[in-house]
């Protein structure tokens, strides 16, 4: 059952929303608005004249438009931006480890035998995912304002436990603690916002492995220990990778979440693509930057599908 | 060991829960501050459908999320049909291009459709949002229905147009009755990304129209009024029983609800 009908319309959507958008950053990315050098003429008839460089006479004045220009890459790779990308990239990678230390026990505690309804414990810890996100940022940053619920707490904890208030002043804390507006906060924003995609892929790997492996494991003398370490992890890889892909893409690129917990204090690389579609306005830069982010996002992404294969050869050469 | 297994797995609940519960609170709050408690009250919840602005991008968000989800479900499956009937080596080449929208980031996928309404001259407002909806919307219907079309028994479709169907009616009859599951999850994952989305919206709007999400993040800068955290406390209490009434369900068909997990996977 072949079908042109289908299929042409189909590709031809694909390429208007998908392709050429792409190749509209790309444009931007390598081009420049200019307006051209010119010198204003005035006749003696009281025509006006605009003398381009290149010696030509034209009656309207030159306006600006686009040039094919590197300028944007050269700018890109200033400090400040490269200092930004840096940011970036290692708050996504420290949100990355603590998602997976976090929630790898969580997928693998929920698979075991413990609970007896894993499916109804895993969707509630995704639940939360249905409020929006804005929103629960924000709740998050009434609880560690100056002023916010966590100091209040703190305070009426020291008023009731004066050995605890001594003990604080020692140690040099002041009354309000300042939780909220630097790095640590965003991390602790994207942990919270992330942390299900990864609990998400690895608890349905885990789930998939075959239980009679782990017996033959054991029946075979390995500890708990041992038939974890060549067994469940192994095969649980494959999980851990998507589940990393799924939360160090959107922590590289995210301009909400520095914006809210960072106060503006923390700006990432997000923040400065967002600004060059707005306030600043300079969209050809903001387009360099995207690309920039789509090759990191990209090379990212090739280097764990090396790993994935390299891990899946591994796989077959220890079965057999 | 067991208790302190299902002592972390507490943990990790309350820290996801502690900033929705706290929004639940806050909308029962009589007071405007979000540090003191001034008492019970459901004044946020009658303001609430007074206020013209949020209901108008909550009307903005459900109509821009319905309409997204059905014609991406509808040009979804178009593709996946069309991707499924072509030769190895172009669906090879539209696979990639279809997963392109997945790999990036939102706010590439934002930019680059900005860009494309701006070189076509298409004023942002309420078509290019529902536009931009639909084309982040589609690659997860292709990818929810191509695994069933590769299930499909091939002879069937061949069975009905012997025994006489047209195409259309061979699609309508016998395909898609056995999609249906697909197609029906791929309508539900662009709904939730469609209302939930902010990133791309932010971009690709205009005119004075926001849904939701940007009506929160304007908000957020000047503090956000009691009557939003009104309405996710309603939202949210719908989404928890229709969950909790689709999994006991299934708990009840299947005592070990580890198989239907995927149904409640929520796509991101």
């Amino acid at each position: 059952m072949r079908n042109k009908a289908l299929t042409v319309p189909f590709v031809l959507w694909a390429m208007i929303f998908i392709v050429v958008p792409l190749i509209m950053i790309v444009w931007y990315g390598v081009t420049v608005e200019e307006t051209p050098a010119y010198t204003e003429v005035v006749l003696e008839d009281g025509a006006t004249y605009f003398q381009l460089e290149d010696g030509t006479l034209t009656t309207e004045r030159p306006v600006k438009r686009a040039v094919v220009s590197l300028a944007n890459f050269k700018r890109m790779l200033e400090p400040t931006y490269l200092k930004l990308l840096l940011r970036s990239l290692k708050v996504a990678v420290i949100t990355t480890v603590i998602c997976l230390l976090l929630g790898y026990p969580v997928a693998l505690i929920l698979t075991g035998k413990d609970f007896r309804r894993p499916a109804l414990w895993l969707m509630l810890l995704i639940l939360p995912m249905w409020m929006n996100f804005l929103l629960r940022t924000y709740s998050w940053m009434s609880i560690l304002e100056n002023s916010g619920i966590l100091n209040s707490w703190i305070a009426s904890l020291r008023e009731a436990f004066p050995a605890f208030d001594a003990m604080l002043t020692r140690m040099g804390v002041g009354k309000k603690i300042i939780f909220l507006y630097n790095e640590k906060a965003v991390i602790l924003g994207m942990v919270y916002n992330y942390l299900s995609f990864m609990i998400m892929p690895i608890y349905t790997v885990i789930e998939k492995i075959d239980r009679s492996l782990l017996e033959a494991a054991a029946d075979l003398g390995a500890s708990p220990r041992k038939s974890f370490l060549r067994v469940t992890l192994p095969y649980s890889l494959p999980g851990v990778l998507e589940g990393v892909t799924m939360v160090f893409v959107p922590a590289v690129t995210t301009f909400v979440i520095s914006q809210l917990m960072g106060g503006g204090k923390v700006p990432l690389i997000g923040d400065i693509i967002q600004n060059q579609f707005g306030k600043s306005s300079d969209w050809h830069f903001g387009a360099t930057l995207s690309l920039l982010v789509m090759v990191v996002v990209l090379a990212f992404m090739g280097a764990l599908g090396r790993m994935d294969k390299e891990d899946e050869t591994q796989k077959e050469v220890r079965i057999l | 060991m067991k208790k302190l297994r299902k002592a972390y797995i507490g943990l990790i609940m309350a820290f996801l829960y502690a900033p929705i519960v706290l929004l639940i609170l806050y909308s029962f709050n009589d007071s405007k501050s979000r540090a003191q408690w001034g008492g019970f009250t459901l004044r946020w919840y009658r303001e609430l459908f007074a206020d013209q602005a949020i209901m108008s991008a909550l009307g903005t968000t459900l109509s821009i999320g319905l309409l997204a989800a059905a014609l991406s479900t509808v040009l979804g499956t178009v593709g996946a049909i069309a991707l499924f009937q072509m030769k190895r080596r172009p669906r090879g080449v539209m696979m990639s291009i279809v997963n392109l929208p997945m790999l990036n980031s939102e706010v590439v996928t934002g930019v680059s459709l900005m860009l494309l309404y701006a070189m076509a001259r298409i004023q942002l407002g309420y078509l290019t949002l529902l536009l931009s909806h639909i084309a982040f919307c589609v690659p997860y219907v292709v990818l929810s229905v191509l695994p069933k079309l590769r299930q499909l028994d091939p002879h069937l479709a061949e069975a009905a147009q012997d025994l006489g169907a047209t195409p259309v009616q061979g699609f309508l009859r016998v395909i898609l009755p056995d999609i249906m599951p697909g197609v029906f999850s791929g309508f539900i994952m662009a709904l939730t990304m469609s209302i939930d989305d902010f990133v791309v919206s932010f971009f690709t709007t205009g005119s004075g129209v926001s849904n939701l999400s940007i009506t929160i993040y304007t908000m957020a800068k000047r503090g956000i009024s009691p009557k939003i955290n009104a309405l996710s406390t309603i939202i949210f209490a719908c989404v928890f029983v229709l969950l909790i009434g689709i999994n006991l369900q299934d708990l009840r068909r299947d005592p070990r609800g580890r198989e239907k997990v995927e149904k409640v996977r929520i796509p991101y």
